[in-house]
């Protein structure tokens, strides 16, 4: 098998029949183990683009290939589903608000690997120590838990079914940059310790410099530039790419130690 | 006399009876630009809403210090004297002011009506053009007809500062006005604070978690955490050698501080929340320079040299260019 885990080609989206494309002519391909980040602002179509990798949105035409295999029409417990995994940007508004954090990865365990309550549990308790919650805070419900708790019970659900993409829609955005700093090492880890490969949906240029290795700049639903992260953001060639990147702000101070 | 347009010297205030902000100090010149940094829960937002008289809308109260503007002193003036000031000597844009305008009204209702109250003399419907026009909205005629659901996040952001700019103001107390928009609109707006300075010598008070903004327009930055000032000083120089701990893990923190996939600084626990202040240094719990002194005694607001100040009893592995005590 080869390690291409997702492949999107000459894909098109669009939320209803007739509307506008929200996305048209997008490539990519991730492979095990990379980085690839989705830069874009608002409108730009990156989310929909996410929505795409993780099958909740069928492309109107291409095709949207995991591990060779499209989304559309695959059985709900399709093994294959367990590739890929979503990180949203609002954890708040992603969790189920009556479950406590050790319950709401339990649940996972539970459908994904038919394990009995008891042995998820302790799967559960295991995985949410690999994000760093343990003690007597993995059996708070998600209002009694940090921004930043919060988004590592989302990253411990997604990881809960042995996933081999992440795939993150700005999963810092709402966050102080204290605890954001605590997400993006987290997923640091993530990637050296499973090997997981993470598309990272963000606006913010200085997260997806510091977490990937190839980015996508979109704008108006299209990529207008791609290629390794280091050159695309040393050496832009599109208007747009500079623009962006002249538009983050504190710059002289960057990679200063 | 000092010659600041605005001084807050050891403000302590009370919600309901709990300290949530406590010996909290701050100048601003004329002309001055300064920056408020800390995380969510360090006081920055309260700061704003005492220095604009809001406090009794969420049942809070000063209870020490002052507030000094223009050489009036905020904090002994009844209501009526507090809203002069307020919306006209002193524009506010408060938090989410996304969400903030009037949802049945025309843009242009709400700022005449803004224009009228605060600036009586004015011919009302040019004043409405010339305040998008300040605030760099292509075609205000257009705007002026339109409802807030029309516009834009970034287009309604900008008219929450017309408005806020309708009385104008010689300060104006922007709390995290650039948050939720995108690089490229933060970035206008930013510019168009910049041009408000240059063009009327306008003050602004920028409440922001973003490092990076503050880096780029404020002359001064003054680091909050646990409800009061833990540093203070000329930005480049307090970003380039912070001397408090705390403000050396915020900059740490930054994605943009270290070369891709090296570790970013973290600061373990959670922030200070009021109530559960400890005893000595607010920070002690989360600081890794830690020692015994800390622990017993708050350590206050001392100046350093380069005009700076910080309030830490000192930590090893600063940085060799930061400020010593006077």
């Amino acid at each position: 098998m080869s390690d291409l885990l997702l492949e999107v080609t000459d894909a098109e989206f669009r939320y209803a029949k007739g509307s506008a494309p929200a996305a048209t002519g997008i490539n990519l391909e991730v492979r095990a183990g990379e980085a690839v980040g989705i830069v874009g602002e608002s409108g730009s179509g990156k989310t929909t683009v996410g929505r795409g990798l993780v099958g909740s949105l069928h492309p109107s035409a291409g095709a949207v290939l995991v591990q060779g295999r499209p989304w559309k029409g695959m059985r709900r417990r399709d093994p294959v589903r367990r590739v890929v995994q979503m990180v949203f940007q609002d954890p708040y508004a992603s969790l189920n608000p009556m479950l406590s954090a050790q319950a709401t990865v339990a649940e996972v365990v539970r459908v994904w690997d038919g394990a009995k309550a008891d042995v998820a549990t302790v799967r559960a308790e295991e995985i949410l120590a690999e994000v760093g919650l343990s003690g007597e805070v993995i059996r708070r419900r998600p209002a009694g838990l940090s921004g930043g708790q919060r988004q590592r019970v989302g990253i411990a659900r997604a990881l809960a079914c042995g996933p081999q993409v992440l795939v993150a829609d700005e999963p810092t955005s709402a966050l102080d940059v204290s605890v954001q700093a605590n997400v993006l090492n987290l997923m640091l880890d993530l990637r050296a310790r499973r090997g997981l490969a993470i598309v990272l949906i963000s606006h913010d240029l200085a997260v997806v410099d510091y977490l990937t290795d190839r980015a996508l700049v979109m704008l108006n639903g299209k990529v207008v530039e791609q290629g390794d992260t280091r050159t695309l953001l040393q050496h832009p060639s599109h208007e747009y790419t500079k623009t962006l990147i002249g538009s983050i702000p504190g710059k002289p101070l960057a990679f200063s130690p | 006399m000092t010659t600041d347009l605005l001084s807050i010297d050891g403000l302590g205030v009370e919600i309901a009876g709990l300290p949530v902000l406590s010996d909290v100090s701050l100048a601003l010149p004329s002309h001055g630009v300064l920056g408020l940094v800390g995380e969510t829960g360090s006081g920055k937002s309260l700061t704003c809403r005492a220095l604009m008289g809001l406090l009794p809308r969420i049942g809070g109260r000063v209870v020490a210090g002052s507030i000094n503007f223009a050489g009036n002193t905020l904090t002994e003036m009844d209501e009526r004297g507090w809203s002069r000031v307020r919306g006209g000597q002193i524009g506010f844009v408060p938090q989410a002011s996304l969400n903030a305008l009037d949802p049945v009204m025309t843009v242009g209702s709400q700022l005449r009506e803004s224009v009228k109250h605060l600036d009586p003399g004015a011919e009302v419907n040019a004043r409405s053009t010339e305040l998008l026009e300040l605030v760099r909205l292509p075609d205000p005629q257009g705007v002026l007809r339109r409802y807030p659901h029309e516009l834009s996040g970034g287009m309604r952001q900008r008219v929450m500062i017309a408005l806020a700019l309708a009385g104008r103001p010689r300060l104006l107390v922007a709390d995290e006005p650039t948050t939720a928009l995108d690089v490229t609109v933060q970035k206008a707006i930013l510019e168009v604070f910049a041009d408000l300075r240059a063009a009327s010598g306008m003050s602004l008070l920028l409440v922001t978690h973003d490092l990076g903004v503050v880096a780029d327009v404020a002359d001064t930055i003054v680091v909050m955490y646990g409800g009061t000032v833990v540093e203070v000083g000329n930005t480049t120089q307090v970003m380039s050698a912070p001397a408090h701990p705390y403000t050396a893990a915020l900059l740490g923190a930054r994605p943009a501080s270290r070369a891709p996939g090296e570790r970013l600084v973290t600061i373990p626990g959670v922030p200070a929340v009021p109530g559960q202040w400890p005893t000595g240094c607010r920070f002690v719990p989360r600081c890794t320079h830690a020692q015994d002194v800390c622990r017993i005694e708050q350590p206050v607001l001392l100046p350093l040299t380069g005009d700076r100040s910080s309030a830490c009893h000192g930590w090893p592995g600063q940085s060799e260019e930061a400020p010593t005590h006077v």
